[in-house]
């Protein structure tokens, strides 16, 4: 089954603090197949954890 | 045989650290006075150790190694006289993270295209903006955050250390990552002014 928003929200999060198990990245690559506000989001958490590391590193 | 000082280079070296430490002991404690006292225990552990210093890692990593353990003990003391569990914050958060979803699931409102958010880390106004953000997270979800995103521990150590389930260790981190986003794009990305 294709996860919905909320829960692609909450997978894509937890890909940033474990290894997804292999279903859970199918049905997550599914939904973000058909779903822009999705890989949006996946890109903002991204950068997040990079500007964050800017933020704490920059001289 | 006499313990020695370290050089006055290594000295100096260690001072020039203490903007980067203190940036750090900031983000975690979010409390300027105690950031300033753990990063002065550093210091004060670093110049005495600093025999210790071996040089295999930069000087950087073996201060921040030692602030760590200073402010992780500063959690646990606070953790012991303050516990920061509250279930109406909580609930409150729970709230706002359901408010950015539809029932059946959906975002709300579009996350949009950020533009070009590289150039947002050229310009200095922007991390003004981000400093803002990320005071502005709640206390408990801030702290579990800054444990997973700047002092880069794993989950399991933080579920260890704050003595919660992994599961409510993720729905904090989601609940940062939503909220932070939200204030981002409110606060800059979403602004014609930029």
């Amino acid at each position: 089954m294709i996860p919905n928003c909320k829960h692609t929200s909450e997978l894509l999060s937890q890909a940033q603090d474990r290894s997804l198990t292999l279903p859970e990245k199918l049905r997550l690559e599914l939904h973000l197949l058909i779903c822009e506000r999705c890989r949006n989001f996946n890109r903002q958490l991204e950068f997040m954890r990079a500007a964050l590391r800017r933020y704490r590193d920059r001289d | 045989m006499p313990e020695t000082g370290p050089s006055p280079v290594l000295s100096t070296a260690i001072e020039r650290e203490r903007s980067y430490l203190l940036r750090y002991a900031r983000l975690q404690l979010r409390d300027p006075a105690l950031a300033e006292d753990a990063v002065q225990e550093t210091l004060l552990a670093a110049l005495e150790g600093a025999a210790r210093f071996a040089g295999k890692s930069s000087l950087r990593t073996w201060l921040t190694g030692i602030l760590k353990h200073k402010i992780i003990d500063h959690l646990r003391r606070a953790g012991r006289e303050q516990p920061l569990t509250g279930a109406n914050d909580d609930r409150s958060e729970a709230e706002a993270v359901d408010a950015l979803f539809a029932a059946d699931g959906h975002w709300r409102e579009f996350p949009a295209q950020w533009g070009n958010p590289a150039a947002a880390l050229e310009n200095s106004r922007f991390w003004i903006a981000f400093e803002q953000c990320t005071q502005r997270l709640p206390a408990r979800t801030a702290r579990v955050f800054m444990m997973r995103e700047i002092m880069d521990m794993p989950t399991e150590e933080i579920c260890k250390e704050l003595d919660i389930s992994a599961t409510n260790c993720w729905v904090m981190l989601h609940r940062a990552r939503l909220t932070l986003r939200e204030c981002l794009e409110l606060q800059w990305f979403g602004k014609s002014d930029q």
